[in-house]
């Protein structure tokens, strides 16, 4: 009988190891594989996409939009309030072009790091230097600003929701998911649409800086 | 080589035992130092822990070689510890989790909540694998008996032989033998006398 007992404690000890070790391997192994999925890196050159050349092109269009001298204005409207335009369109400008984005454009292999400090500077520089500090003097009451406040009023709103999406996406990498080459390849990669993502944001900043710039060089021609 | 390999296994589990429970330790107390809670709370994320420790010094003092010797067991036990081990190290040093960097915490507080029923988990077990085999009783094993001579086959034979001989002579009247054998010097004394050379013979002498 106490044989039979020793035995049969044998058994449910071994038994109960090897679960331990089965469980205890398949954890190990599938952290090592989620460090290895988040240190993922895209090999991409910024210069050479089409919304950063987009980007380029709308911010020279802008630069040339904003021209305005006081001395030569011959127009209706105050000379002061035209200035504080242009100065805010101008500082606009320079924040969407940050130093972050500078310095993306010389990377050739960008990481979910890098994407997070993109993502950071769109929300810092762009939305909250830009748009809020600056170009919400365009929704003033004013007589001039009629036309524009609503589309001013509309877009930054926009602006400010678009990155939840994003951000909550980029938090949450810390929990598992299984992600195979196959996917990755053909609809979901955190890196890779993270960065899409962020970069249309910054088209859609540009775009609309445009818009102001062509309002703003509109009000400047008017006689 | 087995007994080596089973020896740097029970060393190394104490060592990530404690490695374990230091990384643990900062975490939590980090953890509920942003939370604003006390650390009384976390009392039950450490009990595995203590109980960890009480079995393990149990094991030690009272030398039980059905833990001791269990090369499974220990390999387990040092796995179990590694992956906590990981656990901790990834949850400070990877600043891949974006979360570790967020709002200057240094830590990934989410990661490392997701693995605590885990960790638990694995260290129960472990507590109740060692208390298993703590009713283990060890057999004892046969002393193996040692024979004075080995005798090889022919030898044997040889004898049976003799024996055969003894009995077949012991049959028949006994005779007296003679138990006089002749020394190899006198032997050799005979040789030269038989010899031709009566000098030489003299002056052998």
């Amino acid at each position: 009988m106490r044989e039979f007992i020793n035995q049969y404690i044998k058994l449910i000890a071994s038994a109960l190891t090897g679960l331990i070790f089965a469980y205890a391997s398949f954890y190990l192994i599938l952290n090592i594989y989620h460090q290895q999925e988040i240190a993922r890196v895209m090999k991409v050159d910024v210069q050479s996409l089409s919304s950063y050349t987009t980007i380029q092109k709308n911010l020279d269009e802008v630069a040339e939009n904003i021209k305005f001298t006081p001395n030569t204005y011959k127009g209706p409207y105050d000379t002061t309030m035209l200035l504080s335009m242009q100065g805010a369109i101008s500082i606009c400008r320079n924040y969407i072009m940050n130093d972050t984005f500078k310095d993306l454009t010389t990377h050739q292999e960008i990481g979910i790091v890098d994407i997070e400090n993109f993502r950071s500077s769109f929300q810092n520089d762009v939305v909250n230097k830009c748009m809020i500090e600056q170009l919400y003097y365009f929704t003033s009451d004013r007589p001039i600003l009629k036309e524009i406040r609503p589309f001013i009023k509309s877009n930054i709103q926009l602006f400010i929701d678009s990155d939840m999406y994003i951000k909550r996406d980029i938090f949450n990498n810390s929990s598992y998911f299984f992600n195979s080459d196959h996917t990755d390849n053909t609809y979901r990669s955190s890196v890779k649409d993270a960065f899409a993502h962020v970069m249309n944001h910054y088209k859609s900043a540009s775009d609309f800086l445009l818009e102001v710039s062509r309002w703003y060089k509109d009000r400047v021609e008017e006689r | 080589m087995k007994n080596i390999v089973n020896k740097i296994f029970y060393v190394l589990k104490f060592i990530l035992l404690i490695l374990s429970f230091a990384l643990s330790l900062l975490i939590i107390v980090k953890m509920y130092e942003r939370l604003g809670k006390s650390l009384k709370e976390s009392l039950s994320f450490f009990l595995p822990f203590l109980a960890i420790f009480i079995v393990f010094s149990i094991n030690m003092v009272a030398d039980q070689k059905a833990v001791k010797d269990n090369m499974f067991f220990n390999i387990t036990s040092c796995l179990v510890l590694l992956v906590i081990t990981y656990i901790g190290y990834r949850t400070i040093f990877d600043k891949n989790m974006i979360i570790n960097s967020y709002m200057g915490y240094g830590m990934s507080f989410n990661y490392y909540s997701e693995a605590v029923p885990s960790i638990k988990m694995l260290l129960y077990g472990l507590v109740i694998t060692d208390i298993f085999l703590m009713f283990i009783k060890e057999e004892k094993k046969p002393i193996p008996i040692k024979l004075e001579s080995k005798e090889p086959i022919i030898e044997k034979e040889e004898k049976q032989e003799t024996v055969v001989k003894e009995e077949k002579e012991l049959k028949t009247p006994l005779k007296k033998k003679s138990t006089y054998t002749p020394k190899p010097s006198s032997r050799k004394r005979n040789e030269q006398y038989t010899s031709k050379n009566k000098y030489t013979d003299k002056k052998k002498r």
